[in-house]
């Protein structure tokens, strides 16, 4: 075995290792309520509106409070669906594979509308705008956008999951 | 699909994480399987007709399980 594979093999054992922890973890068992679930959901989706306001409205130091909050939120939102939206197939079940599966589907089509809203809002706002209308990016603007991108892209399967897991649960 | 694996279980003594370890799935899917909200794969029913000893048939089926303890006058209602 070539010294890769065998990093490679260790890697897949503490993976699994860790993905059973987690899978099996009740420590957090108050997070994985369909009323707390559905909370995070909306404090996420408060926080991500946020990131681009305080970057763009109030300033760097409330951008970057979001952008920190943005992520106490994705990690909480992550333990209330036991990361099932991050794990790889061989740890997880043939339910969990199938449930995984067609979450991002729905993560796909949902991330999808909204970068296509914002690129037609910006696209309307440049063409049929003011003459001359041009979209500039200062240093504010650029990590509004990509804090924004980054926290929507990641967060999704997890904002979708656990809002089937609450429906599931009632 | 409806199936009787809560009552067969229930009859070997076995806990649902009992049970999940034995077929080799998380403890959850048990619960959705036997509240009737994920149907198997066939090769997930079969590793569970092995586990319990039982033909599939009498396991998983289309209609409603008829329970065989209840007494005949219930079964005819």
């Amino acid at each position: 075995m070539s010294r890769w594979s065998a990093a490679a093999e260790r890697n897949r054992e503490m993976l699994a290792g860790n993905a059973e922890r987690i899978l099996n973890d009740t420590t957090y068992d108050r997070f994985r309520t369909p009323r707390s679930q559905r909370l995070l959901v909306a404090a996420y989706v408060a926080v991500v509106i946020a990131i681009p306001w305080c970057w763009l409205l109030v300033g760097s130091i409330a951008g970057i409070l979001a952008v920190l909050a943005a992520v106490a939120m994705y990690l909480l939102l992550r333990v209330s669906v036991r990361s099932i939206a991050d794990l790889p197939d061989h740890v997880l079940d043939e339910r969990m594979r199938r449930e995984r599966d067609s979450v991002y589907v729905v993560s796909f089509r949902t991330v999808s509308t909204v970068v296509m809203v914002a690129m037609n809002i910006a696209f309307i706002a440049v063409e049929f705008g003011e003459e001359d209308a041009t979209i500039s990016f200062d240093g504010d603007a650029v990590n509004a956008v990509y804090w924004t991108l980054l926290a929507v892209v990641l967060g999704t399967p997890s904002v979708v999951m656990a809002l089937r897991q609450a429906a599931d649960e009632g | 699909m409806f199936n009787r694996i809560t009552a067969v279980r229930e009859q070997r003594g076995l806990s649902r994480q009992e049970f999940a370890a034995m077929v080799g799935v998380h403890y959850q899917t048990v619960g959705y399987l036997e509240r009737g909200e994920y149907s198997p794969s066939l090769a997930l029913a079969l590793r569970i007709s092995h586990v319990l000893d039982l033909p599939i048939e009498e396991l998983f089926s289309l209609e409603p399980p008829v329970e065989v303890d209840a007494p005949a006058s219930a079964r005819q209602r």
